[in-house]
């Protein structure tokens, strides 16, 4: 089913009234600053990126005093610190992706749908028990359930 | 020379456009589609600001990465929202 | 070249009160979370506008910072939207109001 694109124009007068007012009150601020007309630009400098990146890692032997750039400022602390921020976010990301079922926490990351796929055609009733010490994270019951070949991987997915 | 102006006048009425877009459409998916058409406008200032890097990091980052994950959230929370959350989205 | 840094700087701020907007009339998590990254490209914006208009490399420099903050934000905050989804099935942000106080 395709839809075209609607616009939803209704009950939003006063934060817009808001919005507006708060940029006209900014562009009062700018267009009575005194900006010069012309912008110095990058003249002369060879590459801009390899300049940013010697700015970023720190590397001031390499970085150009002449041209009309001057040195810029050293962010390999600010680069390690967004760095470790990263990986916070990683780890928080894979955090909130882990689900509870049942009160065992299921991790994002198991593989639960293949292991019991390739020995649920091989034995019906005796290798239960090994298929749930097998997967990973995965309690008896679900397990019995997903032996059969359409419901993989459970409801919950 | 006014060339530039020009240039500058175009991608700014499409960056607002399609911001507004992004605010105003009624279907998240739609929504995410005009994001990408923002972003994408906004890395062209980057290329006339001699900031080239910075515009393919602009496009690889936000466009390849945040836009795809905003696409997957959307696609996954879609399912009964269409509907129901619409109305409740006008009050 | 020669487009005056007034025109960058307005262009900036009509971006982020789009953004601004959006956050203040949408009630869906996933506009909260296009509407900030609206408002992170006007910031980006002024960034890179300034550092050409100064011929310093530092604002460049930032807005790639600002970049990969802005990613590792968006991923969590999704990851915060499938949990609410989970939870409440629904992406309302005015839903879940049981941690309220």
């Amino acid at each position: 089913m395709t839809t075209g694109p609607k616009l939803r124009l209704d009950s939003s007068l006063a934060p817009g009234v808001l919005a507006v007012a708060l940029f006209v009150i900014m562009a009062t601020i700018v267009l009575n600053t005194g900006f010069s007309p012309e912008m110095e630009g990058f003249e002369g400098v060879d590459s801009i990126t390899a300049e940013i990146g010697y700015a970023m890692f720190d590397l001031e032997a390499l970085q150009s005093t002449e041209g009309s750039i001057p040195d810029t400022e050293a962010f390999l602390a600010a680069f390690l610190l967004i760095a470790v921020a990263l990986d916070a976010a990683l780890d928080a990301s894979l955090v909130l992706a882990k689900r509870e079922e049942e009160g065992e926490p299921v991790a994002a990351l198991a593989s639960r749908g293949t292991g019991s796929d390739g020995a649920g055609s091989a034995a019906s009733g005796v290798a239960g028990s090994d298929r749930s010490a097998a997967t990973d994270g995965g309690h008896e019951g679900s397990t019995v359930d997903a032996d059969r070949a359409d419901d993989p991987g459970g409801e919950s997915r | 020379m006014t060339y530039d102006l020009i240039a500058f006048a175009l991608f700014a009425f499409v960056t607002l456009a399609s911001a507004l877009g992004v605010v105003l459409l009624r279907d998240p998916w739609h929504s995410a589609l005009m994001l990408g058409v923002t972003l994408l406008s906004v890395a062209v200032y980057y290329v006339m600001l001699a900031a080239e890097f910075v515009a393919m990091m602009q496009i690889l980052v936000y466009v390849g990465g945040v836009l795809i994950l905003i696409t997957f959230a959307v696609m996954l929370t879609q399912r009964e929202e269409t509907d129901e959350v619409d109305e409740v989205a006008q009050t | 070249m020669t487009v005056p840094i007034e025109y960058y700087v307005l262009l900036s701020m009509a971006l982020f009160c789009i953004g601004l907007f959006g956050i203040l009339t949408r009630r869906n998590a996933l506009m909260f979370l296009m509407s900030v990254e609206l408002m992170l490209n006007a910031a980006n914006i002024n960034l890179i506008a300034f550092a050409f208009y100064h011929g310093n490399l530092t604002g460049q420099v930032f807005a790639l910072f600002t970049m990969a903050l802005a990613a590792a934000e968006v991923a969590v905050g999704l990851g915060i939207i499938l949990v609410l989804y989970r939870n409440f099935r629904d992406v309302d942000v005015t839903v879940p109001t049981t941690m309220r106080w």
